[in-house]
């Protein structure tokens, strides 16, 4: 039976060990990859389509929701677990939208990582009973329930839109945006504007204030 | 002694911040590690980059690492790395009350405190150890990367502060530079 390829994606290389060496302790698991950034995992997932990838939540470039999001079309068979240093109940939401069927935060990593891995390599999902609770409260929470309105939903960013937002809040100008994503500059920045347009925002500050509260980046 | 205080939030943006011993100073610039003509080299997997001198390796084997944080996989981390680099890790802690006592038990050369940690947090075990724990010294290895958290670790007196995000490179670099033999 051939072992089973995992994923790993993390930008600390202290992390990624970690991880590798948690991973190594399960026989018939082997890590055939590591990524420091979301586009390399994407990349990566592309040319390996490993049974399982490991994405950390916050990575520079591409985050780890995005990433997925990519993943997923890149490699359809590959399983996802999502990590990440705390719970949200939002995140928690866009994960599931983008088709990502395990997440856990990185403290109950000993704990849950193994059986995380397990399920999932099994093709059932693995959310800890806090997490459920977080989805199933918002379920039923009437607000969390409301239909979005048309204003909402013109609000809401594409893919590419949230990627530029990153990059944006990460300090890139119009031209390391156009030269990331293989667009040309003028590109780039139409793409920009729209997002000052739907959020309403006016200053990179403004874009970087949304990006924490929506966690496209983190503090 | 200097204090070792290193800001690598990216690749392209590696500073060394803070005073520093002219003689660590040189052996830290670039988090770079540069032996004589007359080292034997030895190849090893699991440092970056791959070459590091006997000489190198020798003179890490003689120092003894306690590691606490409460993330058994950045323990883990720590541990492969350490070790992959020549150093002996002696013990490992889940909380800084935990690091405090191994580190009475254990007397190490050094201990890497993560600052959050349950029960007590790396700074308030790092005040105590560096008040009873006189041969040992004192890495801060944390996520946070604001000037307050920096201002409040340099003010306890600490050997030197790294970053989870900088390269392992960086944090080697800054581990030798902390124990070279002054």
């Amino acid at each position: 039976m051939s072992a089973l390829q995992i994923l790993v994606a993390d930008d600390h290389d202290i992390m990624r060990r970690g991880l590798r060496s948690l991973i190594e302790t399960q026989p018939g698991w082997e890590v055939c990859a590591e990524a420091h950034t979301g586009t390399e995992a994407v990349e990566m997932a592309g040319k390996l389509h490993p049974h399982v990838a490991i994405l950390d939540i916050a990575m520079p470039e591409l985050n780890g929701l995005e990433a997925a999001k990519q993943i997923r079309q890149a490699s359809s068979k590959t399983e996802i677990l999502v990590l990440s240093m705390h719970y949200s109940d939002q995140l928690i939401r866009d994960m599931v939208d983008a088709g990502v069927r395990g997440y856990i935060i990185k403290s109950d990593s000993d704990r849950d990582l193994v059986v995380a891995v397990k399920a999932l390599a099994n093709h059932k999902p693995f959310f800890t009973p806090h997490a459920t609770e977080l989805m199933l409260s918002s379920l039923g929470d009437p607000h969390g329930a409301m239909p979005e309105s048309s204003d909402e939903i013109k609000q809401r960013l594409t893919p590419r839109e949230r990627e530029i937002v990153q990059l944006i809040s990460e300090g890139r100008n119009s031209k390391d945006v156009a030269v990331a994503l293989g667009i040309s500059v003028k590109t780039a920045e139409t793409h920009r504007a729209n997002i000052m347009r739907k959020l309403r925002v006016h200053t990179v500050s403004e874009l970087v204030r949304y990006a924490l509260r929506n966690k496209i980046i983190q503090a | 002694m200097g204090l070792h205080l290193i800001n690598s939030t990216s690749a392209s943006s590696r500073q060394c911040l803070g005073t520093l011993t002219s003689a660590a100073h040189s052996a830290f610039v670039a988090g770079t590690w540069f032996e004589d003509a007359s080292s034997r080299w030895s190849t090893s997997p699991n440092v970056p980059g791959g070459l590091q001198s006997r000489e190198t390796q020798d003179r890490r084997k003689a120092f003894r690492i306690l590691i606490a944080d409460d993330h058994e996989a950045v323990r883990r981390g720590l541990k492969s790395a350490l070790m992959g680099a020549g150093w002996q890790v002696c013990g490992e802690a889940f909380d800084g009350k935990e690091a405090i006592e191994r580190t009475a038990n254990l007397k190490p050369d050094l201990v890497i405190l993560d600052i959050s940690m349950p029960n007590l947090g790396g700074l308030e075990a790092a005040r105590e150890i560096l008040r009873s724990a006189s041969g040992t010294k004192v890495l801060i290895f944390t996520m946070h990367e604001s000037r307050q958290i920096r201002a409040e670790t340099a003010a306890l007196g600490v050997h030197g502060i790294a970053v989870k995000s900088a390269p392992l490179s960086t944090l080697l670099a800054t581990i030798d530079s902390i124990l070279r033999p002054s």
